[in-house]
């Protein structure tokens, strides 16, 4: 079965490795709420019973992690499963990787919509938000 | 708004019924309830998926208010270590090093009322440990050293205070990004570095330049350690190491395994894997604060405000999710103590 898959590296807090990183005043890629990201939107094409994946950066450690905002999507989309790929670094809070897999169930134009937050904090506190919309032919 | 109100209170009895339904769950907080009812469906599906594995399975924590996907989240392990030349390192460095006089005599005594034969320990009750703090960055790693500090400070010299993790994470090599707390221990003690306050150098949420100078502050620390005997700081200690550990330094630096359920804990006992003690992997740095051996579980603070957990703090159970890696501990120096100015006798041999 043919599986698409696209990586975004999204970094709740920094992922790039320690020998890249660098002691910044200006880390736009900080989890401070304050911060603004202005929403992006990616489109990916699949068709019918095409499984699919999204790969969204986070850090567990900081209690932050991509979840969408509803599930309107699941009559054109199922979600099957999602993983977290572990601190790849070794860091505490260091950067995780969550792989969120889809299946592709009928023709339509549908928009994922996540959002980079805590399960315990209202969502005006997420941090980030992402938006994909997924073609299905 | 009457009606409103009317609907609301509904709501929140009808997932009060639900939850009370299932005796085997640990009862949700009111404000947990609350919150519950404004999530969308999604989210309450998710809840209810994860309940039924805690009933199932006879666990003895509760879920709460999310907004991740509803379906199981598998956990792929993929760390790396502390890389093996650091290890070694550390281990010969900490056999190489002895403590200080001022530390064996501060080891003389220990916490109060703190006893590793104790079936319960809460270091809180005693005034060790500090507020709960909300980390702003990936610096858990900072909050967890520095809980140890700040207990163990208490400890020394009495009074409870606030350092600065931003300074910690401006000097050491961790960041933002993530790090290590034995980093902070090691960079205090072997630097002869003080901390600043928290007022003077609070938590930006980026990363700063290591500032010159040194602080108007007495957060220095003489000594650091590793629980575990053999020193290697990837090992989880065992239970009774870190009881000792405590009762004779305070609060405990450590680390522990972050999932998604691990995120959505609102109370109970918590338990989601057996810890893997051939070969852990952890992701997060937290602090040890008690214990209950009637639960089977440590008390840890979190780092993730008052609104986590049970008021930031979450009961884990001692094998679960790799709780207890790398743990650490730090002795604060006891500080100079500046006494209001005396007046000097005039001592002069009157000659005649």
């Amino acid at each position: 079965m043919k599986v698409l898959t696209l990586l975004i590296f999204l970094y709740a807090c920094g992922a790039s490795p320690k020998s890249e990183s660098t002691k910044s005043p200006q880390n736009p890629e900080s989890n401070n709420p304050a911060d603004t990201t202005s929403v992006k939107t990616d489109s990916i094409t699949v068709k019918v019973n095409e499984t699919f994946t999204i790969k969204l950066g986070t850090s567990m450690g900081t209690g932050y992690a991509w979840s969408t905002t509803d599930s309107t999507y699941s009559k054109n989309i199922s979600l099957d499963s999602v993983s977290v790929i572990s601190n790849t670094e070794g860091k505490e809070d260091g950067a995780d990787l969550q792989v969120f897999h889809f299946r592709a169930l009928v023709k339509s134009t549908t928009v994922l919509d996540f959002i980079h937050k805590r399960s315990w904090e209202p969502s005006e506190k997420a941090d980030k938000q992402k938006k994909y919309t997924v073609i299905i032919k | 708004m009457k009606i409103f109100k009317k609907q609301h209170a509904l709501a929140t009895a009808a997932i009060f019924c639900v939850l009370q339904a299932s005796s085997q769950i640990v009862k949700l907080p009111q404000k947990y309830m609350v919150r519950e009812v404004k999530a969308p469906e999604v989210i309450k599906t998710r809840l209810a998926s994860q309940r039924a594995i805690i009933v199932q399975n006879k666990l003895q924590y509760n879920v709460g208010f999310t907004s991740k996907s509803n379906k199981t989240l598998d956990e792929i392990t993929g760390e790396k270590e502390v890389p093996e030349s650091e290890n070694i390192r550390i281990k010969q460095y900490l056999q190489n090093r002895q403590l200080t006089v001022a530390a064996i005599d501060i080891n003389k005594i220990k916490l109060l009322g703190c006893f590793a034969t104790l079936k319960k320990y809460d270091a809180r009750t005693q005034g060790y440990v500090t507020p709960v703090r909300d980390q702003r960055c990936g610096n858990c790693w900072a909050y967890s050293a520095l809980g140890a500090y700040e207990g163990n400070y208490k400890k020394v010299n009495g009074s409870l205070i606030d350092a600065s993790e931003q300074h910690a994470e401006n000097c050491v090599a961790g960041d933002c990004s993530g790090g290590f707390a034995y980093q902070v221990m090691e960079w205090m003690v072997d630097n002869n570095k003080n901390l600043e306050k928290e007022s003077v150098l609070p938590d930006a949420g980026v990363n700063q330049p290591c500032g010159g100078g040194t602080p108007a502050t007495n957060y220095y620390a003489t000594d650091w350690g590793i629980v575990d005997p053999s020193g290697d700081i990837n090992k989880i200690a065992s239970v009774a190491a870190i009881k000792e550990a405590m009762c004779k330094y305070g609060p405990i630096a450590a680390s522990v395994q972050v999932t998604a359920a691990f995120q959505d804990y609102t109370n109970g006992a918590f338990f989601e894997f057996a810890s893997n003690y051939g070969s852990p992997s952890s992701n997060h740095a937290i602090t040890l604060v008690g214990w209950d051996d009637d639960k089977g579980a440590w008390l840890m603070k979190n780092s993730w405000g008052t609104e986590w957990g049970e008021d930031g703090y979450m009961w884990i159970k001692y094998n679960s999710n790799n709780i207890g890696r790398r743990a650490a501990w730090i002795i604060a120096k006891k500080a100079k103590i500046i006494g209001p100015a005396v007046p000097i006798k005039d001592i002069r041999v009157k000659t005649q």
